[in-house]
């Protein structure tokens, strides 16, 4: 039997902070009716009164790997309050098992059905077609590597123009000067180096008096993909496919499904993590299999005003197969099969030292140099109201985190060593989960 | 790269970075090593050396910023000085026996926590009779709460243990919270902060009261190396905390602070010698004030006066507070010595109010003395006002309150007498006045609500304004939702009922009965899942 959620999982969905506590004061009995839950289907259900005169109507699916909503209330926000108050009272233990379904969650679950099987029906029809036609997709494909080409070309030249220029006039890496540039990357389809072309100037503003560095450290990365890309063919495989990545040429699930390498294991979740992208919210969940110790990494997204669907309580362990994308470093997976073996959050994960840490994440890079940072568990790790971690060695690191995130982290160790999983960068260590007293804490 | 070879990692990152800033046109970019492609322009070689370098730096930092060398620095400076600059605390948390609080609880108090529930301190209230502890992870945002509600500090550190005090001693807008816990760090009346010893001395008084006065004695007259002397402001502190379990045995120390130099701490020693009956102090002030004052009635007025002769000071009198040692400014030391008023005032706020049934009249007939007396009326009213309120006398509060509901005579009211006091208003409630105090009043009554009081709240409904507008309804509540958060759940069926019975003539006073009993199902559901545990 699945288990009901924890009420830090049905919070890990609010679309924004101001949601979830709106979800939690409708997270009492008071203002329902009407409310069931059907364990076979995973399907939550009830009224909420509401300010007008008809209460409005809310119906959850649960299940794991295909969360949704559905609320009559007018409220843009994605899932609502509705939605979010009634996840907490289930997960509470206040929704009862029933065996029926009431007519309209019966109809909205049917017509979900439905989509969904036309939807596969719609990739398969692709994928035949394009089975069906491969000289089209060829061709499609060699014009679209031809513009990327064009854009790549123009952008290693700007790049160099700047360089020769110099990087001191505070024109150069304006807002005016950056975003036609970034355009134009746009028009060429490589989407990935748009995204870094149009951060340029806020990471001018953020390196603060060591920007000169930071700024020339980016533009060398975005030469080192201009570059990557017109010797494409030269390099190894799978190094192509990191390349492609970082430029913005996505790969979709059915290809990942089908090509990707499967890792069978008993997946423990590490920790998760949101963060506004461009009008977007893109969600990093990190797992590792306890046995062979392979980390992957599942995105998710959700649109403007909304939580990404996928949403893996920290800590739980599952049994799953994963599909990994193809990369020179392998880490970004899908999630294939996959059941909750525990959501026992007690047994922390084996951990290691601040100094392996500091040895992976340079391995990391020499391996894909376009790497933001990389996961580690640090077992015995004391943090301390400076902001900083030491390990058992004495070695310590700055712990790159919110003041809410760091109270958070101080509360659970108490001062004493605990077991801590972030991710290690340049900057230092970013804490995301820690286990302690019998539970895994995300911050 | 024969070129730079004798550079180190980071000069040539330094090179390449300060050619970039000035631009290859006008500067010759270090040589590019092996990097640089065949036909490839100065700034092309230049970035593709930067792609290199930079990977190699990023890939050291993070470990070489804080190798072992450094640890010793860090602890020296940054390990005192915190992010907020407290002061330094234990290395890490005691341990705590208890149980944790379930899982059902956790997530309760969570979601209160985060939607800054009303019904949060009451929660804390009977979560913190569990037993149990609180998860650490909750600290925070309750601590951020707490900063807001003096009210819930008790419960919640209760709550969180040690641990808890641990915390909060790493936040500077936390750390006086330790003075609510359990039991206080004994090191904290070694500490060189004042509130950090008070805290510690109000707590160890509720425990042992004899051997905290002894603390306090010895701080008096600690001297020698590096005891430094106490500030006046700290001495009448730690006075002002005797006032926990006070008792006769107090009474030699308070008589001695009287010869203390401060006036602020002669003040509180006054102030709590007036609250000891048997002191010598409260004799002697009993004894000017019936050989002084006379009171005597004419028909329902009651009439205040003082003997004729003039009044002398001495220094009997300045010591027990009467007279010059107690004004504070050229003014009123002119005034004092011109009038005497002063006197009378001086002499009335520091004599224990029991001194007055000496004249057989009850406080509230006293205070029937008018200004149409004399001008000792006006004094006598001054001089009540503040011993009642230095001596929280609960009886002359409820006289005042009587006369006029201030909010710090109600605080001083007994619990049974703050009932009888709302249940009066309650039956005599059609003024205008009286929408605008039963808030302040319904704050004061002891919590839980007693059945009286809910009982006479609900029968007073259908007659209480019944024109009443939103707004009138949400004031008779009281601010902040006070009957959903203090009305014992039980009266959710009364409400309900009542709720019934008056829809269809007062249809607002319906649905805002409706919300309360809504509120008092939720508190019965999430009480009766601590008692569960």
């Amino acid at each position: 039997m699945a288990e009901r959620w924890t009420a830090a999982q049905v919070n890990s969905l609010a679309p924004d902070p101001a949601g979830q506590k709106a979800g939690a004061k409708l997270g009492v009995p008071g203002p329902w009716s009407g409310i069931g839950y059907l364990e076979d289907e995973r399907l939550l259900w009830g009224d909420c009164k509401g300010s007008g005169s008809k209460p409005y109507q809310v119906t959850v699916s649960v299940a794991d790997s295909d969360t949704a909503y559905q609320c009559t209330c007018p409220s843009r926000k994605f899932p609502c309050k509705h939605a979010l108050g009634l996840l907490l009272l289930w997960a509470a233990g206040t929704v009862r098992d029933t065996e029926e379904l009431p007519e309209r969650v019966q109809a909205w679950s049917d017509s979900r059905k439905d989509r969904a099987e036309k939807s596969a029906a719609r990739s398969v029809a692709k994928a035949e077609k394009a089975a069906a036609d491969p000289e089209g997709v060829a061709k499609r494909a060699a014009q679209r590597a031809e513009r990327i080409g064009n854009g790549l070309a123009d952008l290693d030249r700007w790049l160099a123009d700047q360089i020769a220029a110099g990087l001191s006039d505070p024109a150069t890496l304006s807002y005016g000067a950056v975003d036609p540039v970034a355009k134009r990357l746009v028009d060429a389809q490589a989407s990935g180096v748009a995204g870094r072309v149009r951060t340029l100037p806020g990471t001018r503003s953020a390196a603060g008096d060591a920007w000169p560095d930071a700024v020339l450290a980016e533009f060398s990365r975005l030469h080192l993909l201009c570059q990557a890309w017109t010797r494409l063919a030269d390099l190894p495989p799978t190094m192509q496919d990191t390349v492609r990545r970082r430029i913005g040429i996505s790969v979709d699930t059915d290809t990942v499904r089908r090509d990707g390498e499967r890792v069978a294991g008993r997946w423990h979740v590490l920790g998760s993590r949101d963060r506004a992208a461009e009008k977007l919210t893109e969600r990093r969940i990190w797992l590792r299999d306890a046995e062979s110790g392979r980390l992957a990494m599942l995105l998710a997204f959700g649109a403007m005003q909304q939580a990404p669907t996928l949403a893996l309580p920290v800590g739980a362990v599952y049994r799953a197969e994963m599909a990994f994308h193809s990369e020179a470093l392998p880490l970004r997976a899908q999630m294939e099969t996959g059941e909750v073996v525990t959501t026992d959050t007690a047994a922390a994960p084996a951990g290691g030292t601040l100094q392996a840490a500091a040895e992976e994440f340079a391995a990391a890079l020499a391996v894909d140099p376009w790497q933001e940072g990389w996961p580690v568990v640090i077992a015995d790790a004391v943090p301390d109201r400076t902001g900083e971690l030491a390990d058992a060695q004495g070695r310590r690191v700055p712990l790159i985190s919110d003041e809410t995130a760091l109270w958070r982290l101080l509360a659970v160790s108490g001062g004493h060593p605990v077991t801590l999983f972030g991710e290690y960068t340049d900057a230092g260590l970013e804490p995301l989960t820690v286990w302690a007293d019998g539970s895994a804490v995300g911050l | 790269m024969n070129e730079t070879s004798h550079q180190t990692g980071s000069e040539v990152w330094q090179d390449l970075v300060s050619t970039a800033l000035v631009g290859t046109d006008r500067r010759t970019p270090p040589a590019a090593g092996e990097f640089d492609a065949p036909g490839d322009t100065p700034a092309a070689a230049l970035l593709s050396s930067a792609a290199l370098m930079s990977a190699w730096r990023r890939a050291g930092s993070a470990g070489s910023a804080y190798s072992a060398e450094l640890v010793g620095e860090a602890e020296g400076g940054a390990q005192t000085e915190g992010r907020d600059g407290a002061a330094p605390a234990a290395k890490s948390a005691a341990p705590d026996p208890r149980p944790l609080l379930s899982t059902a609880t956790s997530a309760r108090l969570t979601a209160l926590v985060a939607s800054r529930s009303e019904t949060l301190p009451e929660y804390l209230g009977a979560a913190a009779k569990t037993g149990c502890r609180a998860p650490a992870e909750l600290l925070p945002p309750l601590f951020d709460y707490a900063r807001g509600s003096i009210a819930v500090r008790a419960d919640l550190m209760k709550l969180a243990g040690p641990r808890g005090t641990w915390l909060a001693k790493q936040n500077q807008q936390w750390s006086t919270f330790t003075r609510y816990a359990a039991a206080p760090d004994p090191e904290a009346w070694r500490s060189d902060k004042p509130h950090e010893r008070i805290g510690y001395l109000t707590w160890f008084r509720g425990k042992d009261p004899a051997s905290a006065r002894v603390l306090v004695q010895e701080a008096w007259t600690q001297t020698g190396p590096g005891a430094g002397v106490l500030a006046a402001e700290t001495r009448a502190a730690f006075v002002e905390a005797l006032a926990v379990g006070l008792g006769p045995e107090d009474e030699p120390f308070l008589e001695s602070a009287l010869d203390d130099k401060s006036r602020q701490v002669r003040a509180e020693a006054v102030r709590l010698l007036a609250t000891l009956p048997s002191s010598r102090f409260a004799e002697r002030m009993a004894a000017r004030l019936h050989e002084w004052v006379r009171v005597s009635t004419e028909g329902t007025a009651v009439l205040v006066t003082l003997k004729d002769e003039p009044l002398a000071a001495t220094e009997d009198q300045t010591r027990d507070g009467i007279g010059e040692g107690w004004v504070q400014t050229e003014d009123e030391r002119r005034l004092a010595k011109l009038q005497p008023s002063y006197w009378l005032e001086d002499l009335i706020a520091s004599t224990p109010l029991a001194a007055w049934e000496h004249y057989g009249l009850l406080p509230a007939e006293l205070l029937r003395a008018t200004a149409a007396n004399r001008w000792e009326a006006n004094s006598c009213h001054r001089g009540w006002r503040s011993a009642t309120l230095r001596q929280k006398d609960p009886a002359w509060a409820e006289a005042f309150c009587a006369v006029n509901a201030a909010n710090d005579m109600l605080e001083l009211l007994s619990d049974e007498a703050a009932e009888r006091w709302c249940l009066g208003v309650v039956a005599s409630h059609r003024s205008q006045y009286s929408i605008h105090s039963t808030p302040i009043i319904l704050s004061r009554l002891g919590r839980p609500w007693s059945d009286a009081v809910c009982q006479a709240l609900l029968d007073s409904i259908p007659v209480y304004l019944p024109n009443a507008t939103r707004n009138d309804v949400a004031r008779f509540f009281g601010m902040d939702n006070l009957a959903g958060r203090w009305m014992p759940p039980s009266y959710v069926d009364a409400v309900a009922a009542k709720a019934e019975e008056i829809r269809a003539g007062l249809p607002l006073w319906a649905e805002d009965l409706d919300d309360l009993a809504s509120m008092l199902r939720d508190r019965a559901l999430m009480l009766a899942e601590l008692d569960t545990v």
